[in-house]
């Protein structure tokens, strides 16, 4: 009871599941991702001026799991070509989404990351932009792309 | 009025992923309800994104289930712990550059201490060989022996 009332605790009962599945895409090991999320907020506990100073705490967490990610691929030496949940997974039902999952699993890595952050985790730009450390625009440019690039591949004949 | 297809295209993306603001959106509307061929992209493009919204969307695995948190007290120990390391190692390495400093001066004291004569001057023998038979000793602190002063005329 007493440690529902930490700040710390409550950032990782709104956001501790999304920043575990993006890690767990991020790095494709369940295991991993466990530790990177527990490492991510002894970060936020280390610093908690950062959170308080933060526009929005949520991005700021996903910036430092971000971080820890890509700390922890360098480590290994390897980087998914695709996120593990799209490329194992054959049990969806409906061959739109189907075709659709391939469609975002050919898209460029940058493209995927910003449409994962936006429809999975529901960040808005301006998150996204303090995730990847890129302006805003960027953002919308490379949100733009993998739309059209989604819907060229589901309407090839729309365009 | 009519909006250029790539602006417009832009625009609708903005709006599917819910980034537009509420005149633009109006306005937008106002647009679409005249122009069928926009609604006809509305759709693709609403469609779209729904449809990669319900594909990243997959239900979370049994192993993805968030754990508690590892022990929010025992991370603030460990912070807490870890600053009190920092300062305990910055503490540690003045008092040695400080005992350092001071064993050195002290060591040097005593060295001075026990030897009293070590910048004294002490008179020294010079010896001047002559040809003649008399070998007269002398000191730094004497003039040299009358009989010296000849030894050039050998």
């Amino acid at each position: 009871m007493k440690e529902s009332a930490n700040p710390i605790d409550e950032l990782y009962r709104l956001h501790g599941k999304s920043i575990l599945r993006y890690l767990q895409r991020f790095v494709g090991d369940a295991e991993c991702a466990q530790d990177l999320l527990q490492e991510t907020f002894a970060v936020a506990v280390r610093r908690p001026a950062c959170i308080a100073e933060a526009t929005s705490p949520r991005a700021w967490l996903f910036a430092v799991a971000r971080n820890m990610g890509m700390n922890a691929l360098r480590r290994r030496r390897r980087f998914a070509a695709l996120p593990p949940h799209l490329a194992a997974n054959g049990r969806s039902p409906d061959a739109r989404i189907e075709e659709m999952l391939q469609a975002i699993a050919n898209l460029p890595d940058i493209e995927r990351e910003a449409l994962e952050l936006r429809l999975r985790e529901d960040l808005s730009y301006r998150e996204i932009a303090t995730v990847l450390k890129i302006p805003v625009g960027t953002v919308r440019s490379r949100l733009h792309r993998a739309v059209q690039r989604l819907r060229s591949r589901l309407n090839p004949v729309g365009d | 009025m009519l909006i250029e297809r790539t602006t417009l295209e832009r625009l609708l993306i903005d709006r599917a992923l819910g980034e537009i603001s509420p005149d633009a959106d109006e306005l937008l509307e106002a647009y679409l309800s005249r122009e069928p061929e926009g609604r006809r992209l509305l759709a693709q493009i609403n469609e779209t994104v729904e449809l990669a919204k319900r594909a990243v969307s997959a239900p979370m695995r049994e192993q993805e289930r968030l754990c508690p948190l590892r022990r929010v007290a025992h991370l603030e120990m460990n912070a807490r712990w870890r600053r009190f390391r920092k300062i305990a190692v910055a503490s540690v390495l003045l008092l040695a550059c400080i005992s350092s400093g001071f064993g050195l001066g002290y060591w040097l004291f005593i060295q001075d201490v026990g030897r009293p004569d070590l910048f004294k001057v002490v008179p020294t023998v010079q010896v001047t060989i002559c040809p003649s038979e008399t070998y007269l000793p002398t000191t730094a602190m004497t003039p040299p022996a009358p009989t010296a002063a000849n030894h050039n005329t050998f």
